[in-house]
């Protein structure tokens, strides 16, 4: 049997719960329906699902896709209608779905609208002039190892806004994926470091689209 | 109100104080007479695995004028955040400040969790003291098994409920929305609620002492309390509300999962246990309206995991039919069974060949036959022996074993009988032949420190000092000397700090708020519990945690809870007590009536 590909929206209410916790609140509203859910032989059998990539705590996001396996037809209209009736508003919203047999395609980068609310008053002018900057090094820590990296190496393209002097607005397209992948909240810690004058209350990332090989 | 992301964005688990959950319910609050606040003093990772309130939010909730929000305490780190940028503590549901609800509800599930429920009030800009609170000052109201003595906070408490809350809850309610419409003052409201069985208003009773600081007398001071405050049972179980849905949290809790509750109370009797005596008399759910609530929890939760829950599920009459029910049920969508609290006498291994395969504990409580029997706790060494070796063919290969220390007439004879026992278990895996036994043999023995609790037999008892504790813990902790047993010991300072809160009396009140004052709070969590600073408190207060701990009371002194009729009466336990010390068993409801006083109540195993 072939797979359902799900696209959906992490929304406000699920912002600050972490992948596996995604994962496992994903399953159980495809309990709450008459879904054909597959799940995996052996000794404790799980719900096939694979995820294009996990979206860490604390951000949000417009397009996850996951793959979920299905031991029987589905009707992908029927199945985001009853999908979204089961589940909390704003947490895990399908938008839309696809039986296919395609392998999930491949990751390069992702973009994001990152939300700053800053302590001080802050124009973009200065956001600008340090992304401008040719290095912004940080320490980026992965499981193996912790190493120093350019922040630039990651970023592709931004704009910056802001709003009401303290309300940046910062649109990212940065690696993502198995390759390579930044956080964009490294990015923006990062950042903070070489622009004096931003020093974040808080940094709501929320992920806008992913970019494919 | 300040922008949450900026509190959330510096603490641990965020999840934990955003809400928005599936099954949490939603109301127009310019529609609702009464908001209540529904306290669970600790995280929300264990205030969210309490059926209690799962229960009591649906009961609150089906009422069109009442909406019912959740408050947990929040971790030190989202306080620190909360104190710095003035955000009082918040309600889940609505995020509305603690002060302004009309009512601030809390369950009292144990004593270590005392000062959190100070330290909620205060976070929550709530002054501590009846006494200090005003007329606009929300009511505050407590239940759950520790208000069985709740003198320790009556001085902070406006009224507790006592026993069962589903049916008194929404009582007081009634009396609440038409109280608001007359316009009169609290106190008028607390009259007409302390005319209600189980209702408690500390403010209505007087306490004096003796010079040597027991109760001299307790008398109500107020014409509608009662003389003694009896608490509330449920006696039809099939047709008392139980949720079918339930709130599904964002993030991992403690016990994520249905929980099916399948009978309150338990026959056995064991002579230490306040839960044996207090939930009395055992009552019933029939296997049919377990399969009907299961359906519907699986369809409206979609959990893949349910568990039954209870004091000694084994006990359950119908067990074998809901197990083969619901195995139905959960077998096709892949739902794991759990049955915990299942008994070692008649540990059924048929029934966990069926389920995924959970760990093996039994709880044998004492080492030796002669403290097992005066603890009532009738299980024999042949039982043990002969349901690990059971277990141990069916390819188990470790077991945990728990017991208490410090129970009335122990001797160094029975700690070293747990270690006895614990070897005869591993002897029963050495019986099995090699090759239909799987390797790696593990036993872990754990022992907690015994506290004497209200409305057991055992509550006029003296408890163990903590020297005496720890000698006890080295003792066994070198008569164990074989390499497969593995012992763990429960802290004997918490257990000190416990037994002081579980037999206290009013004089502790200035000792929580004086512990408020000086940050102690999460006492149930080790990295927190500090039991040098608890006694520069008591220093402080000039009070002798002794007293309360480590006194043996005769049965002639009043007690602090002695206004209180838990279900049980004090013959029945002065009886216990005294069959306890002779080393005499006492048969288990439904064998025999050993007549505790809880047919009283007019239902349940006493008439079957």
């Amino acid at each position: 049997m072939s797979k359902l590909r799900v696209t959906f929206k992490k929304g406000e209410n699920m912002r600050y719960t972490g992948h596996l916790d995604v994962l496992r609140t994903f399953s159980r509203v495809l309990r709450r329906f008459d879904f054909p859910l597959k799940y995996s032989e052996g000794f404790n059998p799980h719900p096939v699902m694979t995820f294009i990539l996990p979206t860490g705590v604390g951000v949000t996001s417009d397009c996850e896709i996951v793959d979920v396996g299905i031991t029987d037809n589905v009707n992908t209209e029927e199945f985001i209608k009853n999908f979204n009736s089961v589940s909390q508003k704003d947490s895990i919203v399908a938008v839309s779905a696809e039986i296919t047999d395609e392998p999930m395609p491949t990751i390069v980068k992702a973009n994001y609208v990152v939300k700053i609310l800053n302590e001080n008053k802050i124009t973009a002018e200065e956001i600008k002039k340090s992304i401008e900057l040719p290095e912004i090094l940080i320490e980026k820590k992965s499981k193996k190892q912790t190493k120093e990296v350019n922040l630039k190496d990651f970023l592709f393209d931004y704009s910056v806004e802001v709003i009401n002097e303290k309300e940046v607005f910062l649109n990212l397209t940065i690696s993502a994926g198995n390759t390579s992948n930044l956080k964009p909240a490294l990015f923006v810690e990062g950042l903070s470091k070489v622009c004096e004058n931003l020093k974040p209350l808080y940094v709501l990332p929320h992920r806008t689209r992913y970019i494919f090989e | 109100m300040t922008d949450l992301n900026i509190l959330l964005n510096n603490v641990e688990h965020p999840g934990r104080y955003t809400g928005g959950e599936w099954g949490i319910v939603e109301k127009d609050t310019d529609k609702i007479d009464i908001r209540f606040a529904f306290c669970f003093p600790d995280t929300y990772e264990v205030g969210m695995s309490h059926l209690g309130m799962k229960i009591l939010y649906g009961v609150l909730n089906n009422r069109p004028d009442t909406y019912c929000e959740r408050v947990f305490a929040p971790w030190v780190d989202m306080e620190q955040q909360m104190r710095k940028h003035n955000v009082p503590l918040f309600s889940l549901e609505t995020k509305t400040p603690l002060n302004q609800f009309h009512f601030v509800g809390f369950t009292l599930q144990y004593e270590m969790s005392f000062t959190n429920v100070l330290n909620m009030l205060d976070l929550g800009n709530i002054p501590l003291t009846s006494k200090e609170r005003g007329e606009s000052d929300p009511i505050i109201c407590a239940g759950g098994p520790c208000a069985s003595n709740p003198e320790p906070l009556a001085d902070i408490v406006d009224f507790f409920m006592m026993g069962e809350g589903e049916e008194i809850i929404d009582e007081v309610m009634t009396v609440y929305a038409q109280w608001k419409k007359s316009g009169q003052k609290k106190i008028e409201f607390y009259r007409e609620i302390a005319k209600i069985d189980g209702i408690y208003v500390p403010m209505f009773y007087d306490v004096t002492y003796n010079s040597d600081g027991t109760i001299k007398s307790i008398e109500k001071n107020d014409e509608n309390a009662k003389d003694t405050i009896t608490k509330r049972v449920i006696l039809d179980m099939d047709n008392v509300y139980y949720p079918e849905n339930s709130i599904v949290p964002n993030i991992d809790i403690v016990h994520d999962r249905i929980m099916l509750e399948v009978f309150r109370g338990c026959t056995r009797g064991c002579r230490f246990c306040q839960a044996g005596m207090i939930y009395r008399p055992v009552r019933e759910k029939s296997p049919k309206r377990l399969l009907e609530t299961a359906q519907k929890l699986i369809e409206n939760t979609g959990y893949e995991e349910m568990s039954l829950t209870s004091l000694s599920t084994s006990d359950y009459k119908g067990l074998a039919e809901t197990f083969e029910g619901l195995l139905q049920m959960t077998k096709p969508k892949h739902i794991n069974l759990s049955l915990p609290s299942l008994r070692i006498d008649n540990f059924s291994l048929s029934i966990m060949e069926k389920i995924k395969k959970a760990g093996l504990t039994f709880a044998p409580e004492a080492g030796t036959q002669r403290l097992r029997d005066v603890i009532n706790k009738n299980i024999t060494e042949e039982d043990i022996t002969s349901s690990t070796y059971t277990a141990f063919m069916g390819g188990y290969n470790g077991v945990k074993l728990y017991f208490m220390m410090g129970l009335p007439t122990e001797t160094d004879e029975d700690i070293m009988g747990i270690s006895d026992l614990a070897s005869l278990v591993a002897d029963q895996y050495f019986k099995v032949p090699k090759e239909s036994r799987n390797k790696g043999l593990t036993i872990t023995v754990s022992t907690s420190c015994f506290v004497p609790k209200p409305h057991t037999p055992f509550q006029w008892e003296p408890m163990d000092s903590i020297e005496e504790l720890e000698r006890k813990q080295r003792i066994l902790q070198n008569s164990i000397n074989r390499r497969f047993i593995k012992y763990n010991w429960h802290d004997a300072d918490l257990s000190y700090m416990e037994a002081v809160f579980a037999r206290g009396d009013r004089k502790l009140n200035k000792v929580l708020i004086e512990a408020q004052k000086s940050g102690i709070k999460f006492d149930g969590w080790s990295e927190f519990f500090s039991l040098t600073k608890w006694k520069e408190i008591f220093e402080k207060c000039g009070i002798d945690p002794d007293f309360y701990v480590t006194r043996k009371r005769e049965y002639t002194e009043i007690l602090p809870w002695g206004h209180i009729n838990a279900g049980v009466s004090q013959e029945f336990l002065k009886r216990e007590n005294e069959k306890a010390k002779k080393g005499e068993t006492t048969a288990r409801c439904g064998e025999h009536c050993s007549g505790c006083g809880a047919n009283t109540f007019g239902g349940g195993v006493c008439y079957e």
